[in-house]
Formats: C-alpha cells, structure tokens, sequence
C-alpha cells in the first residue's frame, strides 16, 4: 500500500483518501461479502467500513500496517451488520445465483458449489477467521490481534473450518 | 480424502473468483459522507520538544517559573490552603466510571467529583514490574475508539491496549493489556489519594469479552499501594470475582488496579467496577 497516500489522508486530504479507497474498497467489500454472505448487507458494512476508516485514519500510528487495520475495521463492521440481522429477525439471503467467477477459477463447479453451501454453515466468527487467512493473507497473529482472540483460538477456528469444508466437498464425491 | 492443502487452495481460489468489486455506487455513497465526516484525531500530549539542549532550557524555564509563581501563589493563600481537598475530613466516594467523563476535553491524569485535579490516572507498565515510578500515562484519547466501541485512553502502539468506558458496561470501566508473548504492557487505573485517612476498596472485577472461549486464560487482577501488592484475584474459568478491603492512605499516594498481560493478553478485556469510600 501507498505510504504515502496514507499519511496524506490521515492528514485529511480527502482526495488521497478517495485514491485509498479506489485501491481498497474491492477488497474490503470482498472481505464483508464473504463473512456476510447477503450483497445488501456486505454494501451497507462496505460502505461504513470505509466511512469509519477516514474517520479513524488520524488514530494509525504506523502506515504500513494500514492494510491489516483496515480489514480489522471491515469485520466489525460486518459483525456490527449481522449484528442488527440478528436484532431484526432477518435471515441470511445466499448468494448463488448472482456469482460471478473469474473465468480462470481452479475449482469446479461442483466443487465451489459444495464449498458455498459448507462455507454458509460456518458460524460468522469462522468466516472472519478463514477470510482473513485464506483470502486477506493475514498471518494467525495478525488475525488473533485483529479480532482480539487467541492464536489458539485462530488455529481451531481454522481447523473446524477446514474440516466442515472437507466434509462438504466430500458429500458431493460419494 | 482430500488433503487439507488441497482444500485450503480450493478455498482460497473460490474466494478470490468469488469476490466482486464494490459497487460505483456504495464507493461514491461512502465517499460523498467521508466529505461530511470529520476525522477522530488521536489527542497525545507531545514531550519531544524538552529533547535537545534548548527544549531542556525552555523546560527548566517553566519549572522555575512554576516553583516561583506557586511560591507566590501560597504565601498569599497560605493561610487558606491546607494542602489537602477543600472537602477533605468529609465523607467520600470516589468511583472512577462516574468520574470518567468529570473532565471536558479528557485529562490524563484526570479529576475527580470534588474538584481534586490529577487524581485519575490511566497508566501501562513497561514490562512486567510493578514499579509505579516507571508507569507511563496513556498517551491517546479517542471517543469513540472505534476498536473498543466506546470513549477510552489507549496507546496505537499497542493494539487493544485500552482503559474505556462504554454505554453497554454501565458503571464500569474496561481495561485491556497487551502483550506480543515477550514483552508485556499491563493496564493500570491509578487513584491518588487527595485525603489522608483509612479508604474502604470494594468491587467487582469480571470478564468483560463474554464471547471467548473457556481455553481464554486466566485475567489476573491486582490491587496494589504504590508498589506493594494489597490484593490479588486470579480469574480462571469464573466470570466475576468481588473484592473488597481497606488500608490507609497518605494524601498524595496512590492505589493501583492492574489488569496483567500474564502471557497471552488476547481475551483479557475485564470490567472494573470500584468504589474507594473514605468515612
């Protein structure tokens, strides 16, 4: 990430800030669409998630870990999201049908469809873990400091996923 | 059966053909209120000009200034001032989530009810020692601070290394030290005593991150008088513990509540609730 767009926009310059989220905002939507499963619900966590990291931009000490700062915002924003579907009784919507994958996507389509459907049964707090890993690129410590939890807590949540993930992929083999 | 290399890569290529860009719209919807937000800025107070050789004269220009000027100040108020509160002798409570906001912009250290400056103090430990000579201040303020969801002295240097309030914990204050394994930064409230006199110490201390699993670890808790250690409560898989004692106290001393690093400070967010009653 550009240091210094960052510092720029901790300063409050408001263009390199849109420069910033021109860069980001794809990812971290991803990453909110990912734990949220529901579009609506990812947008609306997207949207405030990069509303609240101009708002707290002046509160990074150091601009290099801008990044990893940034997806800690995005998940409690998405935790905040499903947060308020609980509250309203809401269920969560899947999101099949409107997927769009990259034409060079490794997994077929049974796999991936059976990856959804055991992905949707990871609780929210596995989701977060597994997205950060295995799609933000965090490291385990990084991802426990980001959700305030223990690494052994990020290894099990890992290891539960994975397993549930397995599982799925392997009810569609037999 | 599937190795789980294999399926951590099919995972990893679903989610990256899986994800879509953000939308125009909700880029341009979040841009559009970032013009009408203004920032939270981190408020530190800023010591590094006393570096160098004329930031320290400048620094012992001030001191001298002070000592002289307070030198003034008693001698014509002397007879008044007797060096304690104005409301020393009375009944007192002190509780530090109702004082939490007695200030406007925060203080560290910040005030009491009674009008007693510099009597709350938000502190960390550099290390694992107990030595309230080497306790730094908290250096930054935010409200909220978006990580913790609440008001809260805090230090960017140390992720969730936090001393807060939130609406949700009612009278209670949060503390959250950090550590990295190796090195550790323990959370401290200080009170400094603005009587002299026996102060009755009673509370609850309790888990405050209700969602962490029992393999957590323990959150060690202490009171301390200056350096020596009045009371300890270790928080194993109980949620809450009281607490409650009494000691004596010189005006201008110090009780100390410490929420440890131990060895692992994820999970050890913990709510204090405290009252020092002096009679």
């Amino acid at each position: 990430m550009d240091r210094e767009l960052v510092e720029r926009a901790q300063q409050g310059d408001e263009s390199a800030y849109a420069a910033l989220a021109v860069r980001i905002g794809d990812r971290m939507y991803a990453a909110a669409h990912h734990i949220l499963r529901d579009t609506g619900r990812a947008e609306d966590a997207a949207q405030q998630a990069m509303i609240d990291i101009w708002r707290m931009l002046p509160q990074l000490k150091d601009p290099d870990r801008f990044q990893a700062w940034a997806y800690r915002i995005v998940v409690r924003a998405a935790y905040a999201e499903a947060g308020r579907q609980r509250l309203w009784g809401l269920r969560t919507a899947a999101v099949g049908s409107d997927r769009a994958y990259s034409p060079d996507h490794a997994a077929s389509v049974a796999d991936r469809d059976q990856l959804e459907r055991g992905f949707q049964r990871l609780p929210i707090d596995h989701r977060a873990v597994v997205v950060l890993k295995h799609y933000a690129g965090l490291t385990n410590p990084e991802i426990a400091e980001a959700l305030d939890i223990p690494e052994g807590t990020v290894r099990s949540r890992l290891h539960y996923s994975i397993k549930t993930l397995r599982a799925a992929l392997e009810a569609d083999a037999r | 059966m599937r190795s789980d290399n294999e399926v951590e890569r099919l995972l990893e290529d679903w989610l990256t053909g899986e994800a879509r860009p953000m939308p125009q719209e909700v880029l341009e919807n979040a841009l559009e209120s970032v013009a009408r937000t203004r920032q939270t800025h981190a408020r530190s107070l800023d010591w590094r000009w006393l570096r160098g050789p004329v930031g320290a004269t400048a620094a012992a220009a001030v001191l001298i200034l002070v000592v002289v000027a307070g030198g003034l100040t008693f001698n014509v108020i002397g007879s008044m001032y007797s060096g304690e509160s104005p409301s020393a002798g009375m009944s007192q409570t002190w509780d530090p989530a109702a004082d939490f906001d007695i200030a406007t912009p925060h203080q560290n250290p910040g005030p009491d009810q009674y009008g007693n400056s510099a009597v709350w103090s938000f502190l960390r430990t550099p290390g694992a020692e107990h030595d309230p000579a080497s306790y730094f201040l908290l250096p930054d303020f935010a409200d909220p601070l978006l990580t913790f969801g609440g008001e809260a002295w805090y230090d960017t240097d140390y992720l969730n290394l936090l001393i807060g309030e939130r609406a949700a914990a009612g009278e209670a204050l949060y503390l959250h030290p950090w550590t990295d394994g190796t090195v550790r930064k323990d959370a401290i409230l200080g009170w400094k005593s603005p009587i002299s006199g026996e102060v009755t110490i009673e509370g609850t201390v309790a888990r405050a991150q209700h969602s962490c699993p029992a393999e957590a670890g323990d959150i060690i808790f202490s009171v301390d008088r200056g350096a020596l250690s009045l009371d300890q409560i270790v928080l194993g898989f109980a949620r809450n513990a009281d607490f409650s004692l009494t000691t004596s106290m010189a005006a201008g001393e110090s009780l100390y509540f410490i929420v440890d690093a131990d060895s692992d400070a994820n999970c050890d967010g913990t709510e204090l609730r405290v009252t020092i009653s002096y009679r």
